[in-house]
């Protein structure tokens, strides 16, 4: 098929904005006569509020108002209602706003916060999941029985777990039974941060007439909404939501976090703007952080390979408020055992409350978890079986016709995972024989796109690699992975396109581009509907609840694929009026019409865009048609409930296949892992934009090496983050990224997604972590179960082996 | 808080003495940080940056490299006529920070902000440099062993301003320096190690070892001088790691991976050194 825009490497439309400065971000928003919010925050990490002095605060110079928990009649929440906008009688955690100081200038906010002093009566405090689901743990929410919870989930009141998602298939203790070899682990995952560029912040404002304009850098226009208007008692008509350009999201400014704060503290200061932007510190234990599982997986293998039973029990570590967590636990639980077939499954995800900052969405939304124990799980069962890595899991791989563990059955058409295991092993130098990356793709019959990025020099490498190498051990693994979107059964999205006189359009969506560049590959697909340059689309830079049409939230990998679809309807909308006024214009019914060059065409006549845009005016002065909007709107193919008992149902929309490869130089005398080479395989139906897909990818991959490496809140004693900085939480630099960095796409075509496109944006994150464990495992034959797989762990394990004391098993 | 931009030594030496309080600014990628989080809350800042003409410098005279304190990591970097002996200078600016970083950070601001685990602190202890200091009373002369006292303290008096380093050229001499850290882009070393070897005669080596982030200030295990003399590197590993005693509080690495790392720091970096004093 041959296109205009769709499936061309597109360069951002706005690179050009975000490199000079012009583009605008939440902070840069600045009008007249703005109050300043800082925020008092709590210092222990679980205790009664016995009494807060704000007197001398209030005396200070600049300062407006002090504002404290006790006027917010509500809580906050989702699926579950269970925060106050700050701190009511008690605080959950170290970083808990308690009081927010209002003041003239920013400055003048943070002097007088100094000023404020809170007394505790401090309660132990729990922050371990697994320590808080033990018998006597210090209980986090006495009240749990009686928030308000949406029917599909389950809290456990009298206990810290604020949601329990199970599920089961056929039967797990038969399973066991009929097992050769039973293999149990367990496993963790830190909570890490996000680290976006541009830290979380929220100006806002109520008229004077109770309504209520918020801008925020939020993945989550409506979700914001829909909250602030449910617990201020207001029509939607009467909140606004707008979003300016986002620097970076990763799901940590998904749902909602900071904004029910600055909207209660703002109502106190009516027809004032009140801007409250965290600071980089902050955004530890400020807004929201990623992951923290801890889990025991079990599988049972027949001798042949065949994995016949699972069971898994993942614990979530979610922070003091569950409500941003919730999700992540069922999705975990989802595809908690990976890309298998497996006869019978037994999974329990908990989420469980803990006295740390709030977990929120983190790219991979419970798969990066999930596939942590799973594939790390396939490796060492591989061996204690004596079958290749690879081949035992070929062996088991999800193919068209098997059943997942949701019951759902996979279709041809979700994608080929057997193809991309079979080109990861490839091309990681894992194979028999070296192939051509083509050939194997043309024995399974996809097209394929592929790149190699070259990484930068590394300064620190040693000079002295050359001539020791028996102290660097290569290692080389994979691990495949499945992420499908964890997503309300309505989860809809909606677009609208405008025609303009000159044969340009404009766009309107409501998703976010947060640097995943959708403005560019919305436009795209626009384009190519319409049959037109992408030139001529201009997608509108913010979303704005008042203005833009409704989407659900910019999560779940799905803009491109579920949003894509909406603005492809929207287009086609277009045509559509375009030709209905054609018609008209030749007297033909519009089925006898067709679209092309911007044109309409009866046979060899033709009618511009531009003469039908404002409607068609004939040559005598009259007009019909009128000026032309289409739109367009889609929701999830066919998502139901899980049932109560099995956990089971329609709850995965679509699915994206893959496999991840490592190449890893293992140094055994610093313990220190580089990864030399890594290869991601993803079919993801249709490249819209290659470049920016790959760019998604490479992102992810080196996203997830952070957390794989190096990346751990670091936890006092007393519940407070250690290394809340970007010095001291270290994220992977340029020069860290792989000396080698393949992607290749597949393109076996999603028939719901536009142009066949599904989501990928995640994805590269998925299996990183256990291909690096993997990899290393083969390369010095440790094996690791809790990440980061860091210097200092590395180090132990390698001093334990030499001692003698075990580690390895 | 003030702000002040000398344009001679003497009067930066002045201002300084005036307010109490008062802190020199060089590059300020220490001060702005320790500023903003809190850290220090000075009365002024004396800005020094107009004496570039006469503290950025770096010449060769007598044997002696003279390296004046506003001499920017960059610098010391691309610098075409930095001798042999001294390479370790190069290492140590390679690792540094980031391009940014590099460009403004000055040795001086290295040095006198007296970070245990700083790359020009151990760097310029192993090389047997002097500080050069000018106060109300002249100018003294420091070995870098007098200089740092303990974590953020060095042997300064209020007024006196860093004005540069000297630094021998050893015949047959060489230097290495190396830093373990947790990314290979910016970041701070966990622990570090510089050495300089010079050949004394045909069997003999003449090792000074530096260590920084191992304990409150840069220092010389002469100990381990000693065995790394013998390449005994066996022996230098099972010193460090029974006689170092990292702070347990560190957020880059654990004390047990710090004594595991030493010896092997010290015997890449001794290594090099050796192969450089070849050629
Ligand atoms: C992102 C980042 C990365 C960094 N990476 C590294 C790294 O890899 N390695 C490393 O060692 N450091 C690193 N640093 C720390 C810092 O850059 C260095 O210590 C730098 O050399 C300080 O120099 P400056 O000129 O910026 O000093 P300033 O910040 O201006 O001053 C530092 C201190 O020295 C004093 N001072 C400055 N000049 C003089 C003088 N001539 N006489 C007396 N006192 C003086 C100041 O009063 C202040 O107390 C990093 C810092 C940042 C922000």
């Amino acid at each position: 098929m041959s296109t205009i825009a769709v499936g061309k490497s597109v360069p951002r439309f706005d690179a050009r904005e975000k490199v000079t400065g012009e583009a605008v971000y939440i902070a840069d928003i600045q009008f007249p006569g703005t109050l300043h919010v800082k925020v008092v925050r709590s210092t222990i990490p679980h205790g009664i509020i016995k009494s807060i002095h704000t007197e001398e605060a209030e005396k200070a110079e600049g300062v407006y108002g002090i504002i404290t928990g006790e006027k917010a009649d509500f809580l906050v929440g989702i699926c579950i209602h269970d925060q106050p906008p700050l701190a009511r009688r008690k605080v959950r955690y170290v970083g808990e706003p308690v009081v927010a100081v209002v003041a003239e200038t920013e400055k003048a906010a943070i002097k007088a916060a100094r000023l404020v002093r809170i007394e505790y009566e401090e309660l132990p405090h729990v922050l371990n999941p697994l320590d808080a689901i033990k018998e006597g743990a210090p209980l986090i929410h006495e009240d749990l029985g009686s928030y308000f919870h949406l029917p599909t989930f389950n809290p456990k009141p009298g206990t810290n777990i604020f949601h329990h998602y199970h599920v089961e298939k056929g039967n797990i203790e038969e399973g066991f039974r009929k097992a050769d070899v039973i293999i149990e682990r367990n496993y963790s995952f830190p909570h890490i941060a996000h680290a976006q560029i541009e830290p979380h912040g929220a100006i806002a404002r109520w008229s004077k007439g109770n309504e209520l304009h918020i801008y925020s850098s939020t993945q989550a226009p409506f979700i914001v909404r829909s909250v602030l208007s449910r617990v201020f008692n207001l029509p939607s008509t009467s909140v606004r939501v707008t979003v300016p350009y986002l620097g970076g999201g990763f799901g940590g400014k998904s749902d909602l976090t900071i904004e029910p704060l600055t909207a209660y503290v703002a109502r106190f200061f009516p027809g004032k703007w009140v801007k409250f932007i965290l600071t980089r510190e902050e955004m530890y234990f400020g807004s929201l952080i990623g992951r923290g599982c801890y889990s025991t997986l079990k599988m049972g293998f027949k001798k042949d390979g065949r994995l016949i039973a699972a069971k898994a029990s993942m614990h979530f570590a979610g922070g003091a408020y569950g409500d941003y967590a919730i999700n992540i636990v069922t999705g975990a639980g989802h595809n908690s055992t990976g890309p298998y077939e497996i006869e019978n499954v037994y999974v329990d995800s908990y989420g469980i409350y803990t006295n740390t900052p709030l977990v929120g969405a983190y790219r991979g939304y419970g798969h990066p978890e999930a596939h942590w124990q799973t594939e790390r799980h396939m490796d060492i069962a591989a061996r204690e079986l004596g079958i290749d890595p690879v081949a035992l899991r070929l062996k088991n791989i999800l193919k068209p016709g098997s059943e997942n563990n949701l019951g759902q059955i996979i279709k041809e058409s979700n994608g080929n995972l057997e193809a991309s295991i079979k080109i990861a092993v490839n091309e990681i130098g894992l194979g028999k024989e070296k192939r051509e990356t083509e050939e194997i793709a043309r024995d399974h019959n996809v097209r394929i796109i592929k790149n190699t990025s070259k990484g930068l020099d590394r300064r620190a490498i040693p000079v002295i690699t050359k001539k020791e190498e028996e102290r660097f051990a290569v290692g080389r693994a994979i691990a495949p992975l499945m992420k499908s979107p964890v997503m309300a059964t309505n989860a809809g999205s909606s677009a609208i396109i405008k025609a303009n006189k000159d044969g340009t359009f404009n766009l309107l969506v409501s998703s976010i581009d947060m640097g995943q560049g959708s403005i560019t590959a919305l436009s795209q697909i626009a384009a190519e509907t319409l049959g037109i340059p992408v030139e001529k689309v201009r997608h509108y830079r913010a979303a704005d609840t008042e203005v833009t049409p409704y989407e659900w939230q910019t999560v779940a990998s799905s803009t491109t694929w579920k949003a894509g679809s909406a603005v492809r309807k929207a287009a086609l909308s277009v045509l559509d009026k375009f030709k209905e006024t054609a018609s008209k214009v030749f007297d033909v019914s519009p089925s006898e019409l067709e679209v092309r060059d911007g044109k309409v065409w009866y046979g060899n006549e033709s009618i511009d865009f531009k003469e039908l845009a404002k409607g068609y005016v004939f040559p005598d002065g009259h007009a019909i048609g009128g000026p032309v909007i289409g739109t367009g709107a889609v929701v999830p193919h066919g998502l139901t409930y899980p049932d109560k008992k099995t956990g089971r149902g329609e709850l995965a929309a679509e699915w994206t296949f893959g496999c991840q490869a490592a190449e890893v130089l293992v140094d055994r005398k610093t313990g220190r892992i580089r990864v030399r080479k890594f290869v991601t395989v993803l079919d993801i139906g249709k490249a819209i934009n290659p470049l920016m897909a790959k760019g998604q990818v490479e992102g992810a991959v080196v996203q997830g090496m952070g957390a794989a490496l190096n990346e751990t809140l670091v936890y006092g004693e007393d519940g407070r983050v250690r290394n809340a900085s970007l010095t001291d939480y270290k994220i992977p630099t340029p020069e860290d990224a792989p000396e080698e960095l393949v992607t290749i796409f597949l393109e076996t075509p999603q028939p719901d997604g536009p142009f066949g496109a599904r989501p990928l944006a995640e994805h590269g994150i998925v299996s990183v972590a256990p291909a690096i464990a993997n990899a290393v495992r083969d390369a010095i034959g440790i094996d690791l179960y809790d990440l980061p797989l860091n210097q200092d762990r590395l180090l132990e394990a390698i001093y334990q082996r030499e001692k003698g004391k075990g580690g390895d098993k | 808080m003030r702000y002040f931009a000398p344009a001679s030594l003497e009067e930066a030496i002045n201002i300084l003495l005036e307010h109490e309080g008062a802190i020199i600014l060089a590059g300020g990628t220490d001060v702005m940080v320790e500023k903003r989080s809190g850290k220090i809350e000075p009365s002024a800042v004396v800005d020094i940056k107009k004496l570039e003409g006469e503290l950025r410098y770096m010449r060769l005279s007598d044997d002696r490299l003279e390296i004046g304190s506003l001499t920017t990591i960059t610098d010391i970097l691309h610098w075409g006529k930095l001798p042999h002996e001294v390479t370790s200078l190069k290492d140590a600016a390679r690792v540094f920070g980031c391009h940014e970083i590099r460009n403004r950070a000055t040795i001086g601001g290295n040095i006198a902000h007296a970070s245990p685990g700083a790359e020009f602190a151990s760097t310029l202890l192993a090389l047997d440099a002097t500080v050069q200091l000018a106060g109300k009373d002249g100018k003294r002369e420091l070995s870098m062993e007098d200089f740092f006292l303990g974590p953020g303290k060095a042997n300064m008096e209020r007024g006196e301003v860093i004005t540069g380093f000297s630094v021998p050229l050893l015949s047959g001499s060489s230097s290495c320096y190396m830093r373990a850290s947790r990314v290979d882009g910016m970041d701070l070393a966990i622990i570090n190690c510089a050495i300089r070897l010079q050949d004394l005669d045909a069997e003999n080596l003449a090792v000074r070892a530096a260590f920084g982030a191992v304990a409150g200030k840069p220092i010389r295990i002469v100990e381990a001088e000693k065995l790394l003399a013998r390449e005994d590197f066996e022996g230098v590993k099972r010193l460090l790691f029974d006689t170092l005693n990292p702070r347990a509080t560190s957020l880059r690495a654990a004390p047990m991976s710090k004594k595991l790392l030493a010896g092997n720091l010290a015997e890449d970096t001794y290594k090099i050194a050796k192969e450089r004093l070849a050629g």
